[in-house]
């Protein structure tokens, strides 16, 4: 008795949950069938033939309003456009200088990074001190020479004393 | 399951009170379906913390703040396509590529191409490699203080990195990742059909639109699946919202699909003749500014994650890339997903972002640590 009364006394179609089913396979179906359809010729050439009749329209259509807007005091579309190409033209231009200058930025910025910052340690100091040794060879041959330039210059002097005696003895001897 | 759609009561009232009752929970989920279609503000999307490093013309390239330590030296720069917006990299807490690398320790930037106007009609993929793809991953490269880059392209930017990688070798690209990017154009499902059928002709549609309208970028991309992306999209809405789940993430994904943008025309005109209808890059044909895009230059590390359900960049397109290729060290990876799975979704969160933050992990260097 429990057992019966458990189960449902009454049974029936739901009218909802059968469209609904019945809907959503058919849609699927539809779905394959189109699917099937778009990928034939004659579909394509059907389009094709709705499509070359468009824009047969359309290029008598675009004739007409351009004739029309090139007697018109007002700017068309293409000046416009025109207009906004050169707008783009010009950034175009002014992005590629920027794009070079920041790389070339770039490269120095490495470059000045490079040389603080790897000092090449066997060549650079070596190189300062040849350059320092050089200096001091040059300082050594500027001072020698000073000296020597200074001793000529006493010798001329004391050579040219010697040959020519002083003004005020000739005069007394006059 | 066949009896789901029995109701079983004790009492013929009762079945009434439950049918009732469901009658009312439908025109609640109804009322609340209209409600989210007509009156619902917008979710916020793509608010991962960011800067602006560099913006040209539209574009922006966005560099995400660290939210952990950064752990690796080698930055990760995104490149996403010229259809829809690239927020769907960054697309919503707890659903975001973006935030989960940057959680992982990337230094991350993303190339946001904005959104083309009237005087970007005359750009072409020449101009998109080396006058925004090329000075972006330099400045990466400077403002990570890295001489190496990785770059993940998901779809058309997967196609579009492929040019930049085999063009220019400075910043050092180390890795390479494709996200549902085609690289081979033979056999692409419907494109093929579409593309190839003798009526259809890319320089007619450009030289009429010469900026191709988002309308019509839009119905190309819904229409390989116009059931599902029509129909499906508001039923889907409609069952989420009867079953009580969370409709915030269909609302994201429903901004961002329906969020589409201009295609520069002289783009569109070689992406379809030159990548769809001549299959140029994998013959090694393509030309831009003079220098021939050659892949097999391209020596990165490669990393290829396909969705196996994806109807817009089959597998074998993006797989192609294992065979033409330069680099030795080559990774493919498939997931039962589509197009956009690869990105969005628990399959995205729990299996494509790990495998991409671990592949990335072994193949760049780590920051010097004092």
């Amino acid at each position: 008795m429990d057992e019966k009364k458990e189960q449902p006394q009454v049974t029936m179609i739901d009218p909802y949950k059968l469209w609904k089913k019945l809907y959503f396979s058919n849609e699927q179906v539809w779905t394959a069938a189109f699917r099937d359809f778009i990928n034939t010729d004659l579909f394509a050439n059907s389009i094709d033939l709705i499509l070359n009749t468009y824009l047969q329209y359309l290029r008598f259509n675009n004739d007409v309003v351009e004739r029309i807007t090139e007697e018109s005091p007002l700017a068309s579309k293409r000046d416009v456009a025109r207009v906004a190409e050169l707008v783009v033209s010009l950034e175009n231009k002014v992005d590629g200088i920027e794009l070079d200058v920041e790389e070339k930025l770039d490269a120095l910025d490495a470059n000045v990074c490079s040389v603080r910052d790897n000092p090449s340690p066997d060549d650079l100091p070596g190189r300062i001190a040849a350059l320092e040794a050089l200096m001091k060879d040059v300082n050594t041959n500027l001072i020698a020479l000073n000296k020597q330039m200074q001793t000529l210059a006493k010798t001329g002097r004391a050579a040219a004393k010697k040959e020519t005696p002083p003004k005020s003895v000739n005069k007394k001897a006059d | 399951m066949a009896d789901d759609i029995f109701i079983r009561k004790d009492s013929a009232v009762q079945i009434g009170e439950a049918l009732a009752k469901t009658g009312q929970d439908w025109w609640e989920a109804t009322a609340r379906w209209w409600e989210v279609l007509a009156y619902d503000h917008k979710p916020s999307t793509g608010v991962s913390p960011k800067e602006i490093l560099w913006r040209k013309n539209k574009s922006k390239l966005y560099h995400y703040q660290p939210t952990s330590d950064r752990l690796y030296r080698t930055p990760v720069l995104m490149i996403y396509a010229l259809i829809n917006k690239a927020y769907v990299l960054d697309l919503t807490p707890g659903s975001s590529l973006v935030e989960y690398l940057v959680k992982e320790g990337y230094d991350v930037y993303l190339l946001d191409w904005g959104e083309f106007q009237w005087e970007d009609r005359e750009l072409t993929y020449a101009d998109f490699v080396y006058d925004y793809i090329a000075p972006a991953a330099r400045r990466v490269a400077r403002h990570a203080g890295s001489t190496d880059i990785s770059i993940i392209g998901y779809c058309m930017g997967g196609t579009m990195s492929t040019l930049y990688a085999a063009l220019f070798n400075k910043p050092v690209l180390r890795n390479l990742i494709y996200l549902a990017a085609p690289i081979d154009f033979a056999n692409a499902g419907a494109y093929d059909v579409w593309l190839r059928a003798p009526g259809y002709d890319p320089d007619r549609i450009v030289d009429a639109m010469e900026l191709i309208p988002t309308g019509f970028m839009d119905w190309g991309t819904r229409m390989l699946n116009p059931v599902a992306n029509y129909l499906g999209t508001y039923t889907r809405l409609w069952k989420t919202i009867e079953e009580k789940q969370d409709e915030h993430f269909w609302k994201v994904l429903n901004k961002w699909a329906t969020d589409n943008i201009n295609f520069p025309g002289a783009a569109y005109r070689e992406w379809l003749r030159d990548f769809y209808q001549h299959n140029k890059l994998i013959k090694n044909q393509i030309t831009l500014r003079g220098r021939r895009v050659q892949l097999q230059r391209i020596k990165a590390n490669l990393l290829a994650l396909v969705g196996t359900r994806d109807h817009i960049a089959l597998p074998h397109q993006t797989a192609a890339a294992l065979t033409y290729l330069g680099g030795n060290d080559k990774t493919y990876l498939e997931y039962p997903v589509g197009h956009g799975g690869l990105v969005i979704g628990t399959m995205a969160h729990d299996q494509v972002f790990p495998d991409i933050a671990g592949w990335l992990a072994d193949r760049s260097d780590l920051m010097e640590t004092d």
